[in-house]
């Protein structure tokens, strides 16, 4: 049975596809976001988040360590030695307060599934599954896997992606996959520069996708000091125009809601931006609208 | 359908600064200095006219007889009061004494204390009761008077009597009442006629002829049957308005729908005008509903037929409430399979605006339980209401005795558990249940002995009998079995506290071992004092119901099963009881008196909100959350099944109402029975704590009731803040 690797499933779900759905969060992403905020889907393996903030203090997970990494310091709080550290989630099983909590959890696709099948009566006629991460096709065998689970099982499908992976991967999975939620990061001459990797395999894969008949809706991070220019608005009108496929547009605007993640972790933080406000996305919006005809919603 | 969200009127925002305005007695308040500004009885104002009608019959051959003279006399000395713009007539009557008066009403009340007054306070729950409104414009009160008249011409006083029974007496002595009551609403409608004739003549047109309009109109309704829309809102209006306490609108888009067709057809009405006069009657209920507690109507649902009940007085009662957006009336809209999306995404929309009306009633559901489990006809089945909060009843046919009794779920398991050891966990459940059942007994006994002293005295108006079904047939008072259902609606209060603490207890004493039970309440006892770690454990570490976690779910369908069949011979009106997790305010009145729970709840805080998870412990979102509360079969619990959902606004309005529906249909089809969705954030009700001054105006649904946010208690606004915001 194929195994993933995933770091959370989260139930109502309401922006990241139609209707109600169940994100399946997958771990391990190739690409470096500097607006990342889910910093914990960016290693492949196991790791262990500390809340400072929820530890008591009561050095339970000290003695439950089997490699030693965990000490109590004389104030009273706990420290990581991140590494000695192998994820073994040992801390986190007795930690009361769950301030220790390992992230990502090995699960086959009948363990995923049995959640995303508990909320069926509430997807209605649009709602469903979003693979998502991460960078689901990262892990490409348990993605199409977990995809055609949920298909067979009549359960709508959403898969979110930076499209950057395998061309034959997108393929096999484009028959169980309703809608590609892919992400339109940055401008060309950025590109490599905030995501740290390089278009072109991505604008081949949306190619593929669309030329052998799925269904795209764009999502375009929006993080003003960041990625937002003139070029990042004609990249994505002009995208938008070009497929068919294409059947709308989503603004996705920065929010701080990653902040801390990276802390968390024992890894530096991430930088952060300032949020674009509403007039400044309809406007954007209107641009995008009226340049490629296509529905840009936010 | 073409009713939308239309602004409400300048005239109904008038009037609504008007009735706001009025002084409305509050609780009593015992640090008043005068003691007896407001006095009441249960939600029985005792006003300065019934007092002088007691005083004044002392004389009547019965004591009931004494009390409908008493309630007569307090209509008779009701002065009319109109106030301008208003679109119909009819106000509670409230005191508005001068010192002379207020002494007398002083040295009244404290005699009254030492006699009737007592009598009145051991009846059991008045009101909370859907009158047949139907009738009432059908027939009139002539035509309930004639027909009460020929009941009692009827009347054979030939047959041999069971003395002391005598049975013909009695119905003799209840019809008597009745007339008594009834005369006094016809001359307060007559003296209002007049009074409006009278104004008419002080003011300008066209103020004057709309006075002469009401005038001719109170001439003839409540007395006749109502001929227009205009007429019929009128006539329940009036007839509401001389009662005190929580009667509900009932269902107006069935009694007042086929008036307001032929009206519209005819052209004799414009919708908007149909608009004002309901903004009116809804406002009006807001004005007379002076306690803190609700006063509803329910729209939707179906007809006796079985034929869904959607139409435009559907839309304008939930465009009332958007208007008016006050606690009061509280609105509940009744969900079919065949509910249109339309229907709901408007009532989202109004939610959206920040009101927390409309509730949402599952009715196959309850219509199916009202059937199956309570031997109700279909066709009164159907025509179902919230009484006030979230218990069912059946409009113009039934007696509610709404929250007889509250158990205390948690205090019990506390007070078992302090005392010995169990060798099992099933021994401790059993041992449990069987305590909890020896206090079911006691209280059903002493209620039972309530209803008989109502029975005796008449404690509630008689004249309401007159519009529930079969009382005028039968000779009898709601009290005695006049009604045709008859509903005991006890409650449970703290429910998912227990299940919680169950789990608690079974996980860490008989399944881990961890520690013996006296321990773990010697522990619970002492507030978790010194022992932090085990209540983290228990608060983040096990599995709590409201999560769709089978664990906390399978305990859970256990309890409610073994606390809906401890409802044996034993217990008295057992084949009455219409048990509910409904928990109005006591999940926080009676939690502020009670010490930890095992659960990890502090001493002091909330018990867990009606059958909703504790407040918090829900962390896998409402979808779970709904999963868990309706993961076992509760159609039986119609003594009030809330689930509280609190929403951001977002969620309710544009592109997500989507979302919404979703989740109203899957609630529904899961066999949930109410649903209250609030539309507020977090940090606005944290705001509002802080800065009451700031946010008087908003409103949220606590248990089946709506209430302002400023005006709760501190531990209940906690409690709101504390619901899992999604």
């Amino acid at each position: 049975m194929t195994e993933g690797c995933v770091f959370h499933i989260q139930r109502f779900s309401t922006d990241d596809g139609d209707g109600i759905r169940t994100c399946v969060f997958l771990k391990g992403c190739p690409l470096r976001c500097v607006w990342c905020h889910n910093a914990e889907g960016l290693s492949p393996l196991p790791e262990i988040a500390f809340y400072e903030d929820a530890c008591i203090g009561c050095g339970v997970c000290v003695s439950a360590c089997p490699r030693g990494a965990l000490f109590l310091r004389h104030d009273g709080r706990i420290h990581i030695e991140r590494e000695k550290c192998i994820a073994c989630g040992a801390c986190a099983e007795v930690c009361p307060t769950a301030a220790l909590v390992k992230i990502g959890q090995r699960m086959t696709v009948d363990a995923v599934m049995d959640v995303v099948r508990r909320d069926r009566v509430f997807y209605a006629e649009r709602g469903g599954v979003t693979v998502t991460g991460g960078e689901p096709m990262s892990q490409p065998a348990f993605t199409i896997a977990l995809a055609k689970a949920a298909k067979e099982a009549g359960i709508s499908v959403f898969v979110e992606t930076s499209g950057y992976g395998r061309e034959a991967d997108f393929l096999s999975l484009l028959p169980y996959c309703d809608t590609f939620l892919f992400d339109c990061k940055a401008a060309d001459e950025d590109h490599a520069l905030l995501t740290g990797v390089n278009r072109a395999v991505i604008l081949r894969n949306l190619d593929a996708i669309c030329r052998e008949g799925g269904r795209v809706r764009l999502r375009c991070p929006i993080v003003p000091d960041a990625n937002l220019s003139d070029a990042l608005i004609q990249t994505i009108s002009s995208l938008a125009a070009t497929y068919d496929a294409i059947e709308s547009v989503q603004l996705m605007p920065y929010h701080k809601t990653g902040i801390g993640k990276s802390e968390r972790l024992g890894k530096i933080p991430q930088p952060t931006f300032s949020v674009p406000d509403r007039e400044q996305l309809e406007t954007i919006a209107r641009q995008i609208e009226k340049q490629s005809d296509k529905r840009v919603f936010f | 359908m073409q009713i939308r969200s239309v602004e409400m009127s300048e005239r109904m925002k008038r009037v609504k600064k008007i009735y706001l305005g009025l002084t409305v007695p509050k609780m009593q308040d015992p640090y008043h200095p005068s003691k007896y500004r407001c006095y009441r009885s249960g939600d029985r104002l005792i006003t300065l006219g019934y007092l002088r009608g007691f005083l004044k019959h002392a004389d009547a051959v019965t004591t009931r007889i004494r009390t409908s003279y008493a309630e007569a006399e307090e209509l008779y000395q009701a002065k009319p009061r109109i106030y301008d713009d208003e679109l119909l007539l009819g106000h509670l009557y409230l005191p508005e004494y001068s010192e002379e008066e207020q002494a007398e009403y002083d040295r009244l009340c404290e005699s009254f204390e030492m006699s009737a007054h007592t009598f009145l306070m051991r009846g059991p729950r008045k009101d909370h009761i859907g009158l047949d409104f139907d009738k009432l414009l059908r027939v009139g009160i002539n035509g309930l008077r004639a027909e009460i008249r020929a009941k009692m011409a009827e009347l054979d006083f030939c047959e041999p009597h069971a003395y002391p029974e005598l049975e013909t007496v009695k119905q003799w002595e209840f019809y008597e009442c009745c007339l008594i009551e009834l005369d006094a609403v016809s001359d307060l409608a007559r003296r209002y006629a007049e009074e409006a004739l009278h104004l008419a003549q002080e003011k300008e047109e066209p103020r004057r002829s709309e006075l002469i309009r009401l005038g001719n109109m109170l001439k003839k309704v409540p007395d006749e049957p109502a001929e227009s829309f205009y007429e019929a809102v009128q006539s329940v209006q009036f007839f509401l308005s001389t009662l005190f306490g929580l009667y509900p609108l009932g269902r107006p888009d069935r009694y007042l729908y086929a008036y307001y067709q032929k009206d519209l057809e005819k052209g004799k009405l414009t919708r908007e005008f149909a608009q004002e006069l309901i903004d009116n009657f809804c406002l009006y209920v807001s004005d007379r509903v002076f306690s803190r507690a609700a006063c509803g109507f329910i729209v939707g649902g179906r007809d006796e037929q079985g034929a869904l009940v959607e139409n435009d007085l559907t839309y304008m009662f939930l465009t009332a409430l958007d208007h008016l957006k006050l606690p009061d009336p509280n609105g509940a809209l009744a969900v079919t399979k065949q509910t249109s999306d339309e229907l709901l995404r408007y009532a989202a929309e109004i939610l959206s605006h920040g009101t927390s009306h409309p509730a949402f009633y599952n009715d196959d559901i309850i219509v199916d339980s009202l059937v199956k489990h309570y031997g109700v006809a279909f066709a009164d089945a159907v025509n179902y209401i919230h009484s006030t909060c979230a218990e069912i009843s059946v409009i113009g046919k039934s007696k509610a005795y709404s929250t007889p009794f509250a158990v205390d779920l948690p205090k019990e398991l506390l007070a078992m558990t302090k005392k010995r050891e169990f060798e099992s966990f099933e021994e401790l459940f059993s041992q449990y249940i069987e305590e909890l059942k020896a206090g079911l007994k006691r209280r059903s006994q002493k209620y039972a002995a309530r209803i008989l002293e109502g029975a005796r005295i008449g404690n509630e108006a008689m004249r309401i009998c007159a519009l529930i079904d079969d009382c005028i047939a039968r000779g009898k008072s709601i009290y005695e079995g006049g009604e045709r259902y008859m509903f005991e609606q006890p409650i449970f209060v703290g429910f998912s506290t227990v299940v919680d603490s169950l789990v608690a207890i079974h996980t860490l004493v008989y399944d881990e071992k961890r520690l013996s039970l006296s321990e773990f309440s010697r522990i619970v006892e002492a507030d978790f004092e010194g022992n932090e770690v085990l209540r983290a454990w228990i608060v983040n570490k096990l599995p709590h119901y409201g999560n769709d976690l089978p664990v906390a779910d399978r305990m859970a369908a256990r309890l409610a099963k073994r606390l809906q069949e401890m409802f044996g011979r034993d217990v008295v009106l057992w084949d009455h009881m219409m048990p509910g997790t409904f928990s109005y305010i006591n999940h926080a009145t009676l939690g502020e008196k009670t010490g930890a729970t095992f659960d990890g709840r502090r001493a002091g805080t909330s018990y867990s909100d009606g059958c909703g998870p504790v407040q918090g412990r829900d962390v896998n979102g409402p979808t779970a959350m709904v999963m868990s509360l309706t993961s076992w079969d509760q159609s039986a619990l119609l003594g009030g099944m809330v689930v509280n959902i609190k929403f951001g606004k977002e969620h309710l309005d544009g592109r997500k109402q989507e979302i919404f529906l979703s989740l109203v249909r899957a609630f529904m089809e899961r066999g949930g029975i109410e649903l209250q969705v609030n539309a507020v954030d977090r940090a606005t009700l944290e705001d509002a704590k802080l800065h009451p001054e700031a946010h008087r105006d908003l409103i949220v649904r606590i248990g089946g009731y709506s209430d302002y946010f400023t005006r709760l208690s501190p531990v209940l606004q906690q409690e709101i803040i504390d619901r899992t915001e999604y």
